[in-house]
């Protein structure tokens, strides 16, 4: 097997590029996702993974997806940072895949915090 | 860690942390002599002789006052209880070389898990670095012909982003591109 397909990864490139959009009046996003031994014990993979999913089905280019690793709150993983260029960044804890579905399409796609789900605001930095 | 997908990414997230520029991970399945091993490899900072010790050594003394984590136990914990091994080697400002053997067949080896997602989240780290992996599955032969009958799917982060700045492709289209292309080249190589 050749290591790329690169036929194919031009026909997968042309759709992307085709169906995918930059938000309209939405500021440039960083989602950072927890990837220390505890997060990825308690499904850290599993949020990234949704939030890939939300990035294809919501057709948006300009949502920076990362992982960092351990955040040092074991017992509240997975977590996962939300940061919207210019303002605090916001840390979302006990997470699942359905709470990632949501801050995706409230925090991430619309600037709305979704309380429930956030630990503190504004008290750290993404290193 | 309930599967051994992530377990990988568990130990290469070690390696990324470990500064690593190159970290290749060898998957393979062995049917034709019932063998499953898992190899990863990286150029990061490696480890001394004590350090060495203590990651392989698991759950001895307290670890309430160092900020030890179980990775690599855990996984050794999971091959031998599969009849397999875990054996390291590392050098210090070398790399570290983490070899696993697992009995394919066994009635407690944990299930190999979503590795496609394992590679999608370690191309989503902020670091830079260049991860080689390759998937090889060995069946025995058909006929007595040839030896064994060898499939493999290989993948190369480098290679892949830099194809896809040729064609133009922003940042935040990489993970769902791969996702997609992962999806129809590996998920079912066969
Ligand atoms: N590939 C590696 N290169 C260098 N050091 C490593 C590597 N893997 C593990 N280590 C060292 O062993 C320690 C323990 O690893 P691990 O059991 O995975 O726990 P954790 O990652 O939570 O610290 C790490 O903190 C690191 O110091
Ligand atoms: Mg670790």
């Amino acid at each position: 097997m050749p290591k790329l397909k690169i036929e194919d990864l031009e026909k997968i490139s042309d759709e992307f590029k085709r169906t995918m959009t930059v938000r309209e009046g939405g500021g440039k996003v960083k989602v950072t996702v927890h990837m220390g031994t505890c997060g990825i014990a308690a499904g850290a993979r599993e949020i990234m993974n949704t939030f890939v999913q939300q990035i294809e089905e919501k057709n948006v280019k300009d949502v920076i997806l990362t992982t960092s690793g351990c955040a040092g709150l074991c017992s509240r993983e997975p977590m996962a940072t939300v940061e919207v260029l210019g303002q605090a960044p916001v840390k979302y804890v006990d997470l699942n895949s359905e709470k990632a579905k949501k801050i995706f399409e409230e925090h991430v796609l619309k600037g709305v915090l979704v309380k429930d789900y956030a630990l503190s605001i504004g008290s750290e930095r993404i290193q | 860690m309930n599967d051994i997908s992530l377990h990988i990414l568990d130990i290469a997230e070690n390696s990324i942390n470990a500064s690593a520029k190159n970290i290749e991970i060898l998957v393979e399945e062995n049917f034709k002599d019932d063998l499953f091993t898992l190899e990863i490899k990286d150029d990061g900072k490696g480890m001394n002789k004590s350090m060495l010790e203590e990651v392989t050594d698991p759950f001895i003394t307290t670890r309430t006052t160092r900020k030890v984590g179980l990775g690599i136990p855990l996984l050794k914990q999971a091959a031998e209880m599969a009849n397999g091994k875990l054996e390291i080697i590392s050098e210090t400002g070398k790399g570290t070389k983490i070899y696993t053997s697992f009995q394919m067949s066994h009635f407690d080896r944990q299930p190999t898990g979503n590795i496609m997602d394992t590679i999608l989240a370690l191309l989503a780290s902020e670091k830079e670095y260049n991860l080689k992996f390759c998937h090889t599955r060995k069946y025995a032969s058909p006929s007595e012909k040839i030896s064994c009958v060898v499939k493999e799917f290989t993948f190369e982060s480098k290679i892949f982003k830099e194809h896809l700045k040729t064609l133009g492709i922003e940042n935040g289209m990489l993970l769902p591109i791969a996702r997609r292309y992962l999806k129809e080249n590996y998920n079912n190589f066969n």
